[in-house]
């Protein structure tokens, strides 16, 4: 994989960084040499059939939950990666390749996430988003404006096979939400744009907004009292 | 004072902005009193802190989906194709 000049050259500095294996000291072991000159870290290396191996099945998750489509989601992945080769020569190694990675492909499905807003399922459904939020709080509270079932804060998970079913159902309950409603709630607590952003993203009004982020958590606290809620509520 | 629907508008808006002092008192004021509402805004804290956690790889290492062997192989061919020819 090419990488570019610029990324070579580096390559060539860390090299010189690297001490030579020692072989005028005849007194010490290979092994006493080892412990006495541990081998620096190796640096992350600019290859994308490593990444694609090492990262591939998380940046594709990740798109997958947000843009719902598995060939938009391999897509993403691909076009992260060629990103990322062609930035390569800019990364610092600040931060771990994953995270760097994931970086890139948010990006990616920020731009995904404004093409879309242009088609008919993203747009708002309704001149009245109120209106419509009223019809589901109907169901949520009583006519005195009560909860009709209370509320209570979930525990948290804290044995793996425990944190394997929450995070089952804390995915599946993502899932369920409205594609309107989810992309206004991905782009907040996943790509964390702020609200202002995600108007002027979805050309939308505050709020249509501040509705759709109130549905989804709406939504997702229903799904999630009824998935793991009932067995794990202090 | 906040019924319980009032006020759960005004927990899931304190997520994204920041309230005016009619919103703060009123919602202190019924949170004070209310146990359910006290449960949905730890709720919404929780989920706000799950989705973090998604955002930062650790929801997410548990291998539900993968990337078929197919895509990976296609993606690997497209990636060699393209960054050949920009050289």
């Amino acid at each position: 994989m090419h990488c570019g000049a610029q990324a070579q050259n580096r390559n060539n500095e860390i090299r010189a960084f690297i001490p030579p294996l020692v072989s005028a000291m005849p007194s010490m072991t290979q092994e006493q040499h080892k412990i006495a000159h541990p081998m620096p870290k190796q640096p992350p290396t600019c290859d994308a059939a490593a990444w694609l191996t090492e990262h591939g099945d998380y940046l594709y998750r990740f798109a997958l939950l947000q843009l719902r489509d598995e060939a938009a989601a391999e897509d993403a992945v691909q076009e992260t990666l060629l990103a990322a080769l062609s930035a390569w020569a800019r990364f610092s190694g600040q931060s771990s390749v994953r995270t760097w990675l994931t970086g890139i492909l948010k990006h990616k499905i920020l731009d995904l996430f404004r093409k879309r807003a242009k088609e008919p399922q993203y747009t708002p459904l309704s001149d009245d988003p109120e209106a419509e939020l009223a019809r589901l709080e109907q169901v949520l509270f009583d006519a005195s404006g009560h909860w009709i079932h209370k509320p209570s804060a979930w525990n948290n998970p804290e044995a793996n096979l425990d944190q394997q079913r929450f995070w089952a159902a804390f995915l599946y309950c993502l899932k369920q939400l409205a594609p309107t409603h989810a992309q206004a709630f991905y782009l907040r607590e996943l790509e964390g744009l702020s609200t202002e952003d995600i108007c002027k993203e979805l050309k939308i009004t505050s709020t249509n907004c501040w509705v759709m982020l109130y549905r989804a958590r709406l939504s997702l606290q229903q799904c999630l009292e009824t998935r793991w809620g009932d067995s794990h509520s202090i | 004072m906040l019924t319980c629907q009032e006020a759960s508008r005004i927990a899931s808006q304190a997520q994204d902005r920041p309230l005016n002092l009619k919103e703060r008192f009123g919602l202190k004021l019924h949170l004070f009193i209310c146990v359910g509402c006290q449960g949905f805004t730890r709720q919404l804290q929780q989920i706000r802190q799950a989705c973090q956690r998604v955002a930062n790889s650790e929801g997410l290492s548990v291998p539900t989906e993968l990337l078929s062997a197919t895509a990976k192989a296609r993606i690997l061919q497209e990636i060699r194709c393209r960054n050949d020819v920009g050289h």
